[in-house]
């Protein structure tokens, strides 16, 4: 509870001390030339340091630790660079020199001191020092000795104290604590313990058998049992992986304005999950989130990985460099616990990393952002898909060389194979009668076509009617012929055998006496058309628009094919009226012919002219033409078919550059140091690489290797993971530690910089982090080993002395006593009221009522949710996370705005947190359905308060207890005496 | 077992709670009020008038934001030379004059468009912001700059880190209110609330003014028969007495008593907060001045008249919001100034109007400040009949207690297209209303991940021009 407000005194009183160590000293450095001008020094030290130091040094100072401006003047290479407007100082010209016309008031913008003009005598002082040349001596130090600092120094495994020592853990624990002349605790009670250690390893409290079957065992190696039984549970990842997600600013939706949905975010929540129980080597844990690809580029399902840096909210700024500033941030506070990213507008003021640290960072991720990939994890399916959407782009390219080898043709003669049983066997239809409102003569022949006389009329509309009956059809064939009666050979009677076809429509009646009822059309296709004028025109139900054909029609056959909207069958006595309308000047047809067929509209259902007329060459005579041309139509479509019988590819959300599957690799492109990082003072080129303040390793990449983008990351990972670097395997035993014992040995678990914490037990953290990375770098051994001491089995009982001691229980003389966050609450109340569904994986749960918003941005209700329906109670873990529209009931018990890292949970106490315990839906509801379980398992009601004591809080009631309790639920009913269960601070509380 | 026979339909058992303030307001309250997470600084100094580092002139804000990006040039920003010299073809658009009339209002003689008249009347209180600008144009992240102080998500906003600064004013109401329009949330949603990596207890309690339970989770949904009124009552007893036992176990953990005594401010909260949100009981012909009742100013009516209800009870900061997400019924008015903007401004001013005048007329001008804000402005050049986002100038006013009535600070340029003389940012706004409660906006701070944050980054001036 007093979290917050207790780091923040602590930051405070350590802002001031942090000074100490930080050794910025001002004197002449042995490297620097000697000033030769001896009485100039002198007038510096005697007249200009004092007056810059008191007037200037609190807004342009590191000691001040600030540079207004970006100028620093507690240097000579401060005023030399100077800061955003330019060096501040023009040595011999006074006149010409930013700081003098500063302090005279006369630059326009900028008057210094801001507050208090300096007076005449002062301003005097600093024109003859400029005058004379700015005589300077001061040389900034570089940052103090870089591994002085606690969690820099090279990790060197100290000695367990102690002769006999037992468990480590405990040995270097009450080492400390005899130092203070304190004792720990005794072991907590088993029903204590095994709540404590199910709840930290599972999120989960422990059912009354499980509770019973604990405290009742005779084997001496119970606990160790329990352990291996939670550890081996996915429970465990589900609890564990959340700790993480909380790191990495896990949320399924984007944030900001546009707060659309991630749909393959999860992918990456339920990698971590997976990682975590399958207690992966963290060496590799980490590789894989920053470099999977570069690494193991034959893994694709390690894409997921990836999400690492993709989990955050978008960044709209419209700036790659914040873009890249959040990668940084992220990586370097998960994997290392360092504030790089401090450094980002100029040296890190507390910690030594230069600024050119931090773009050698920014650097590494200079190929990569966020993006929406799919993939297929089969190589096999991989390389099939690959292999069809080459053919696919090549025949739209008309690329010879691809596409007239022997595989092509072959593809071709297996489609041209298959054309007769998936083309449409067509029923020519016989018109009875068909005239034109021209008045132009109009002849039906015995093949079903029909023949127009040339007219002089412009426009026309024919309409044909077709006697029943006509069975199953579903497609309507168009066919419009070239024929050597038409003027000029058709099939259009315009210029050319010109033709359009405004509108095509059909009325089909099943009798006689029947009304009619329109043929409707759902799509069409035709063999030519002109981009403008497309078949689809003749159903628009638009009569100044048309299909034509394409250009040069002047004896070429034109196919349309109209998939019906209904498919039909006109009985005997029935019939089938069919119009064709013609509104353009001259532009009517000459010869057409109808058909129908029993047959879906497919890629079959019609061949475009030249397709037609190269199939009718026999195989060995077609040209190459003839072969583009069925190539170009047959690929796409056996592409097509054969694509859509593999399995789906698998969707990603990451941040990556090039993906191995892809088939190149991106190049990573300059990143430029930023004066005050911003983008429009850039200050020279950054070189990938990491912090120099690890002397162990080599601070910047080899600049060959830095010519390949995965290549970048690759190099940051193995800089975290080897095992010289002394802040990753300390970051993570810390964490670790941090969710046992609700607080870390370190408390500011991602910031192990001067303003962090220190290490209430420096040795056992090193301890701990080289038994972790010499021993497998196993979590799963390291929850072993800690939850298996004294230290974490001891009870959480109060002690006065002790207290008066170490208030804070720094050194652990007890466990501490935790609040269950806001996913263990709602975990737990699930579980005891039996409504748990252990479902695990999968796209993130919605446990709210979801509408079209406004904008992206859907709407969220969640107090529509319905408890009862199937899914909703999974873990919490795997619930929609909707950051714009969080969870109140989650928010309230400080589940944290996902779009800000959370090292440590706060747990705050509220009247808004006690209303929604008491009287949220969630909790009513499953206070209903405990009372439900309770009165199924015990129908005696006395029974029935034990039942729920057990359920709830793991122990049988008090007779004074069971008294209140049963009363209260006799006089209010089961469910209200539940609500008040899950209430509780025993319940909230684990100790 | 569970309670049948009852008075009220089951349904409307929450509702029934609102009418009547809750069952539970007689349980006393114990000595423990839960005050923790305050900033380092500690609680409000008396001696500084509840001040943390200077003495504070304010007490209470209510913020009124107009979501969209409101024109300037359209409401308060009068620019002749726009006027004179529209349809010309200035830097790559065609000038466009405000389709309103402007006057001249009050002693101060400031401008105000037609569609404003209640406001205007008001003039000689406000002092205004004429040369505000901003980094960005877009929605969302003008949007969190206004609240937060930062264009990206995740930060607290300015009712987070005054309820962090100063705490609770009253033990009865959440310190910090945020009431959005009726329809739905502005943009950016709850981010625009966001208590960031500030603790929860500095969330808003988001208000549905409207709705029969304007705070989900007062009281037990009526689904839930076993949740009476007397089983509150009964229960709450019961669990102090259970809670207590189990405190004594470990008198050392005061978590454990915050928590005690949390559930007796949630009931003391059950008591005050129907009476805090029943408009019913202001004077018919009070209501009828905020526009209660009226089908275009019900809804803003509503909220300004609860928000000085609120304020006056004790809450610190109300924030109440003009207009939702989306491309319409806000005050992004790329379709329609005349139209468009018009629509939107009815549904206001004579609500803020009345807000003025009632907050003046009891004296909360005394400890209050009232501001009107938006994300950005809009530009000079014609978008068909509407105008495009603007980050270069918008305007805002400020008035109450502290604030140099009457009084305009800056000027925008001869268009209006761009913040000119006197220009200020939200970075400087911030500084000045957390100056005006007394708090130091570069001591306000927070570690987090590594930097002292503070609402305003690194930035911010406090615009004494404005002050009194």
């Amino acid at each position: 509870m007093h979290t917050s407000a207790r780091l923040r005194l602590r930051f405070t009183s350590l802002l001031a001390a942090a000074w100490v160590p930080l050794s910025l000293t001002t004197g002449p450095a042995a490297d620097e030339p000697k000033p030769a001008d001896a009485a100039g020094v002198e007038f510096f030290e005697k007249n200009v340091r004092p007056l810059l130091a008191k007037h200037c040094y609190s807004c342009h100072s590191h000691a001040g630790g600030k540079m207004r401006g970006g100028l620093a003047l507690d240097s000579r290479s401060g005023w030399e660079k100077g800061g955003d407007s330019g060096p501040a100082v023009v040595p011999g010209k006074p006149d010409k020199s930013l700081l003098v016309q500063a302090v005279k008031h006369t630059a326009a913008d900028t008057k210094m001191p801001p507050k208090e003009k300096l007076s005449e005598a002062e301003i005097a002082t600093l024109t003859e020092w400029v005058r004379r040349g700015a005589p300077d001596p001061r040389v900034l130090a570089k940052s103090a000795v870089t591994d002085e600092w606690w969690s820099l120094k090279p990790l060197v495994k100290p000695e367990v104290p102690g002769k006999n020592p037992g468990h480590p853990i405990d040995a270097f624990v009450q080492a400390k604590l005899r130092e203070k002349q304190l004792t720990p605790s005794p072991e907590a009670d088993r029903r204590t313990l095994v709540r404590r250690v199910t709840f930290d390893l599972h999120g989960l409290p422990p059912t009354p058998e499980e509770v019973e079957a604990f405290v009742s065992s005779r084997d001496p190696q119970a606990y160790e049992q329990l352990i291996d039984r939670l550890l081996a549970s996915s429970r465990y990842g589900e609890r564990w992986g959340r700790h993480w997600l909380d790191v990495v600013r896990y949320g399924d939706s984007r944030g900001n304005e546009h707060d659309g949905f991630r749909d393959s975010m999860w992918r990456y929540r339920d990698y971590v999950i997976d990682a975590v129980n399958k207690d992966k080597p963290y060496d590799r844990f980490v590789t894989e989130q920053i470099a999977a690809d570069a690494l193991f580029p034959e893994d694709a399902a390690l894409t997921a990985a990836l999400g690492f840096l993709a989990a955050g909210p978008d960044v709209l700024s419209g700036s790659d460099d914040t873009v890249r500033d959040e990668f940084v941030t992220t990586t370097m506070s998960a994997f290392a616990s360092t504030t790089a990213h401090c450094a980002h507008c100029h040296d890190h003021k507390f910690d030594p990393i230069p600024q050119a640290d931090y773009y050698a960072l920014q650097a590494v991720f200079a190929g990569v952002q966020r993006r929406d990939v799919t993939i297929d994890l089969d190589p096999a399916v991989r390389a099939t898909r690959t292999k069809w959407t080459a053919l696919k782009v090549a025949a739209g390219k008309g690329d010879r060389s691809a596409l007239l080898t022997p595989e092509v043709k072959e593809i071709v003669a297996g489609w041209a194979k298959s054309l007769a049983d998936k083309s449409p066997r067509w029923q020519t239809l016989h018109p009875k009668s068909a005239t034109a409102t021209s008045g132009a003569a109009v002849e039906t022949r015995t093949d079903g076509s029909v023949l127009v006389a040339k007219s002089r009329a412009d426009t026309d509309t024919y309409t044909l009617t077709i006697p029943g009956p006509i069975a199953d059809a579903r497609l309507l064939r168009l066919e419009l012929l070239p024929d050597p009666a038409l003027p000029g050979g058709g099939p259009g009677l315009g210029d050319g055998g010109a033709f359009a076809l405004s509108e095509f429509e059909g009325v089909q009646f099943a009798s006689e006496k029947d009304k009619g009822s329109k043929v409707g059309f759902k799509s069409s296709q035709s063999d030519v058309a002109s981009k403008d004028a497309p078949v689809s025109r003749v159903h628009d139900g638009k009569a100044d628009t048309a299909w034509t054909g394409g250009e040069f029609t002047l004896r070429k056959a034109r196919t349309a094919v109209f998939e019906l909207g209904k498919p039909f069958t006109i009985p005997e006595g029935g019939r089938l009226e069919i119009v064709l309308k013609q509104r353009q000047a001259g532009k009517r047809i000459g010869c057409f012919r109808l058909s129908v067929a029993d047959h879906a509209m497919s890629p079959y259902s019609l061949q475009p002219a030249a397709v037609a007329e190269a199939l009718a060459v026999p195989a060995e005579k077609r040209s190459d033409d003839n072969w583009l041309s069925l190539a170009a139509h047959a690929l796409p479509v056996v592409a097509d078919e054969e694509t859509k019988r593999l399995p789906p590819p698998t969707s990603f959300h990451v941040v990556a550059g090039s993906l191995p599957h892809e088939g190149k690799v991106s190049t990573p492109r300059t990143i430029n140091i930023l004066r005050r990082g911003d983008t429009s003072k850039p200050i020279g080129p950054a070189k990938p690489g990491a912090l120099s303040c690890v002397t162990a390793l080599k601070p910047r990449l080899d600049p060959e290797r830095a010519k390949s983008e995965p290549a970048l990351r690759a190099y940051l990972a193995d800089w975290l993971c080897d095992r010289n670097n002394p802040l990753t395997w300390r970051s993570i035993v810390n964490r670790v530690w941090h969710h046992h014992f609700g607080r870390g040995i370190v408390e500011t678990v991602n910031d192990f910089g001067r303003m962090g914490g220190l290490p209430s037990h420096p040795e056992l953290l090193d301890w701990l982090a080289c038994e972790f990375r010499d021993n497998g770098m196993s979590l799963k051994k390291l929850h072993r080993l800690i939850v298996t001491s004294a230290t974490y089995r001891q009870a959480a009982s109060p002690n006065a002395a002790a207290q008066k001691v170490d208030a804070d229980n720094r050194l652990l003389w007890r466990m501490n006593r935790t609040r269950l966050d806001a996913e263990s609450y709602r975990d737990a109340v699930l579980a005891v009221s039996g409504r748990l569904d252990p479902t695990t994986g999968g796209p993130g749960v919605l446990q709210f009522e979801v509408k079209p918003g406004f904008n992206t941005t859907k709407l969220a209700n969640y107090e529509a949710v319905n408890w009862d329906a199937p899914g909703v109670t999974r873990r919490s873990v795997y619930r929609f996370v909707f950051r714009t529209r969080p969870d109140p009931f989650m928010s309230a018990l400080d589940f944290p705005d996902a779009s800000q890292y959370v090292p440590v949970r706060p747990t705050s106490v509220t009247p808004l947190q006690a209303l929604v315990l008491f009287s949220n839906p969630f909790v009513l509801h499953h206070s209903d359905h405990l009372a439900r379980r309770i009165a199924k398992d015990e129908p005696d009601a006395a029974a029935q308060m034990k039942r729920a004591f057990r359920l709830a809080l793991q122990r049988d009631p008090t007779s004074e207890e069971n008294a209140d309790f049963t009363a209260y639920a006799k006089k209010h009913g089961l469910a209200a005496a539940c609500r008040l269960l899950l209430n509780s601070n025993e319940f909230l509380f684990v100790e | 077992m569970s309670r049948t026979s009852t008075a009220t339909p089951l349904a409307s058992r929450r509702e029934f709670l609102w009418q009547c303030g809750g069952g539970l307001a007689g349980l006393a309250l114990g000595d423990l009020l839960v005050r923790d997470g305050l900033a380092a600084e500690g609680a409000p100094r008396p001696e500084l008038n509840g001040g943390l580092h200077h003495p504070a002139k304010v007490k209470r804000v209510i913020q009124l934001f107009m979501n969209g990006g409101a024109s300037h040039m359209d409401t308060f920003d009068y620019r002749p030379e726009l006027q004179r010299r529209s349809g010309e073809k200035v830097g790559g658009g065609t000038l466009m004059k405000s389709p309103f009339q402007f006057k001249q209002h009050g002693q101060c003689g400031r401008w105000v468009s037609s569609v404003f008249p209640h406001q205007a009347r008001h003039v000689d209180d406000l002092a205004f912001l004429m040369s505000m600008h901003t980094d960005n144009s877009v929605h969302g992240l003008s949007s969190y700059m206004m609240n937060t102080g930062f264009a990206l998500a995740g930060y607290p906003c300015m009712g987070s880190w005054v309820s962090f600064g100063l705490g609770r004013l009253s033990e009865n109401l959440p310190a910090f209110v945020v009431l959005p329009d009726k329809v739905g949330m502005p943009y950016n949603g709850e981010g625009n609330f966001s208590s960031g990596f500030l603790s929860a207890q500095h969330q808003a309690a988001v208000v549905r003014a409207g709705d029969k339970t304007p705070i989900p989770d007062l009281f037990a949904d009526g689904r839930y028969p076993f949740a009476t009124k007397e089983a509150d009552r009964d229960g709450l007893d019961l669990l102090r007495k259970f809670n207590q036992t189990h405190r004594d176990r470990d008198p050392s953990d005061t978590r454990l008593d915050a928590r005690i005594a949390s559930y007796e401010l949630a009931a003391r909260m059950q008591g005050s907060a129907p009476e805090a949100f029943d408009l019913s009981r202001e004077p018919d012909k009070l209501q009828r001045a905020y526009g209660i009742g009226d089908r275009v100013t019900d809804d803003v009516g509503r909220r300004c008249l609860l928000a000085r209800r609120l304020v006056e009870r004790g809450v610190r900061f109300v924030q109440v919001w003009s207009g939702h997400d989306g491309a319409s019924n806000n005050w992004d008015n790329h379709g329609s100034i005349a139209t468009g903007l018009k629509a939107q401004a009815d549904k206001v001013d004579q609500p803020i109007g009345a807000l003025i005048a009632d907050l003046k007329a009891r004296g909360l001008f005394e400890d209050t400040l009232l501001m009107w804000c938006t994300e950005f402005g809009r530009t000079a050049h014609s978008q068909g009949t509407g105008r495009d986002h603007n980050g270069n100038c918008f305007t805002v006013w400020l008035a109450g207690a502290g604030v140099k009535p009457g009084h305009a600070h800056g000027q925008s340029d001869e268009f209006g297209a761009k913040a000119a003389e006197g220009r200020t940012d939200h970075h400087d706004f911030h500084a000045t209303v957390l100056h005006l409660l007394g708090i130091d906006h570069t001591k306000l701070t927070f570690r987090h991940n590594g930097i002292d944050r503070r609402l305003t980054d690194v930035h911010g001036t406090v615009i004494r021009e404005i002050l009194s």
